[in-house]
C-alpha cells in the first residue's frame, strides 16, 4: 500500500508540481524552439516522452551492472541511441512530424530532461524510473502543448489550426517568433509557480 | 555498493553492441520507407503547380553563368522551373509551373525569410494565385511589401526567360 501510494506520487508530481518545463527548468530550449503552435509543441513532447519511456528503463537495467561514475556516459549513449531509432521512425512514418521539428529532432539528444530523469532512474531502479518517465513525459507533453497553444492563439488567432478567435481579433506577430516564446513560458511559469508553492504551504 | 571494473566494461560493451543492433536493425527497416517519402516530398511541389503532369523528369540548364534546375512534365503538360530571388528579408525560392505555350499554371513559394505578417503574404495562395495567367508586372504591388512582391514578379520572369531558352533549344 505504502509502495503504490509512493509510485503514485512519482507519477503525479511529473506532471504537476514538478512538471520538467514549468517547475524544474529542464528541457526549456525545445519549450521555446517548436511551440509556435500547438501541434508542434504536441510533436515535441511526444517525442521526448518516448526516448524518456526507454531510456530511463534501459538505465535502470545498466545501472545494476555499471558502476556510479561510468553511469553519465553509459545513460549518453543510450539516450543517443533512441534518439537516432526515433529520428529514423519519425521520418518513416510521420513525416510530417520530422519536418516540423527539424533540427530539433536530433538535439533531443542533448535535452536536459533525459539526461536528468536518467539520474534518478539509475538511483531508484525500473519500476520507479518507469512510473517517473510516464509523469515527467506526460508533464513535457502538458508544458509543450500550453506553451504552444497560447503561442498560436495569440499569434495566429487558431488552435490545432481551427479558428478560435472572432474574426475582429489582432494576432500578435511577436508570439510567433522566439521572443514571444519567452513571454509565453514566463507567464506560464509564474502561474505554475503561484499555484504550488502555496498548495506546498498547506501540504 | 561499488560495482567492479570487469562488470562495468563488460555491460557497457554489451549495450554498446545492443544499441548499435538495434539502431542497425531500424535503419535496415526504416530506409526504403524514408526513400519513398523523401522522393514523394520533392515532386510533391512540382505537382501543386502544374497539376496536368503525370510524371517528371528533372534536368538542369546553364543561363548566364548560373544552373537552374527544372522539371520537365512527362506527357508534354509544360515545365516547373525552380528559381530563387532575393527578397526584403533573405532569398525567396520558389517553382514555377509553366504551360507548353508559355502561361504561367501556378507558382509555389516554397522557402522565404520575409517578414511576419508582412512580406510573408507572398507564401498565400491568394497572392500566387494572381499570377496564373497573367503578366507578372500587372499584378498588384502589396503596399508596405515592394520587395517581396518584386521578388516574385522577378522569379516569375526568370522562369519565363528559361523557359524561351528551353524552347529554343540548344542555346
Amino acid at each position: 500500500m505504502e509502495q503504490s501510494k509512493a509510485l503514485s506520487h512519482v507519477f503525479i508530481k511529473g506532471i504537476f508540481s514538478e512538471n520538467p518545463v514549468l517547475r524544474l527548468m529542464l528541457g526549456v530550449v525545445p519549450a521555446l524552439a517548436v511551440t509556435v503552435t500547438a501541434r508542434y509543441g504536441l510533436y515535441m513532447g511526444l517525442a521526448v516522452f518516448m526516448v524518456l519511456l526507454a531510456s530511463n528503463l534501459a538505465v535502470a537495467v545498466l545501472a545494476k551492472f555499471v558502476s556510479e561514475r561510468a553511469m553519465l556516459g553509459s545513460s549518453l549513449l543510450l539516450i543517443a541511441g533512441f534518439v537516432v531509432m526515433l529520428q529514423m521512425l519519425m521520418q518513416a512514418f510521420v513525416p510530417e512530424a520530422a519536418a516540423a521539428l527539424g533540427v530539433f529532432l536530433p538535439l533531443i539528444v542533448v535535452n536536459t530532461l533525459l539526461l536528468g530523469r536518467a539520474g534518478f532512474s539509475a538511483k531508484s531502479g525500473g519500476l520507479r524510473g518507469l512510473v517517473d518517465a510516464f509523469g515527467m513525459g506526460l508533464g513535457f507533453v502538458l508544458a509543450l502543448v500550453l506553451v504552444g497553444s497560447l503561442r498560436e492563439i495569440l499569434g495566429a488567432g487558431t488552435w490545432f489550426g481551427f479558428e478560435v478567435m472572432p474574426e475582429s481579433f489582432q494576432t500578435m506577430e511577436i508570439f510567433n517568433m522566439a521572443p514571444g516564446a519567452f513571454f509565453a513560458l514566463a507567464v506560464l511559469m509564474a502561474v505554475a509557480n503561484k499555484i504550488f508553492k502555496q498548495s506546498k504551504g498547506g501540504a | 555498493m561499488e560495482k567492479s571494473g570487469l562488470s562495468t566494461v563488460l555491460s557497457l560493451s554489451l549495450a554498446s553492441v545492443a544499441m548499435g543492433g538495434l539502431i542497425w536493425a531500424t535503419h535496415e527497416w526504416t530506409a526504403p520507407i524514408i526513400e519513398e517519402n523523401v522522393a514523394a516530398f520533392a515532386n510533391s511541389g512540382n505537382f501543386d503547380v502544374l497539376p496536368q503532369a503525370d510524371a517528371f523528369e528533372v534536368l538542369s540548364l546553364d543561363w548566364q553563368g548560373e544552373t537552374f534546375t527544372y522539371s520537365r512534365a512527362l506527357n508534354e503538360a509544360g515545365f516547373v522551373f525552380e528559381v530563387v530571388s532575393q527578397g526584403f528579408g533573405g532569398p525567396v525560392s520558389m517553382l514555377v509551373g509553366l504551360a507548353p505555350d508559355g502561361e504561367v499554371v501556378g507558382v509555389l513559394v516554397t522557402d522565404h525569410s520575409e517578414t511576419a505578417g508582412v512580406g510573408d503574404v507572398i507564401a498565400q495562395a491568394g497572392f500566387l494565385e494572381q499570377f496564373v495567367g497573367a503578366d507578372p508586372e500587372s499584378v498588384d504591388v502589396l503596399s508596405g511589401a515592394t520587395a517581396s512582391h518584386d521578388s516574385v514578379v522577378l522569379g516569375v520572369q526568370v522562369a519565363s526567360e528559361l523557359f524561351n531558352v528551353v524552347i529554343g533549344g540548344g542555346q
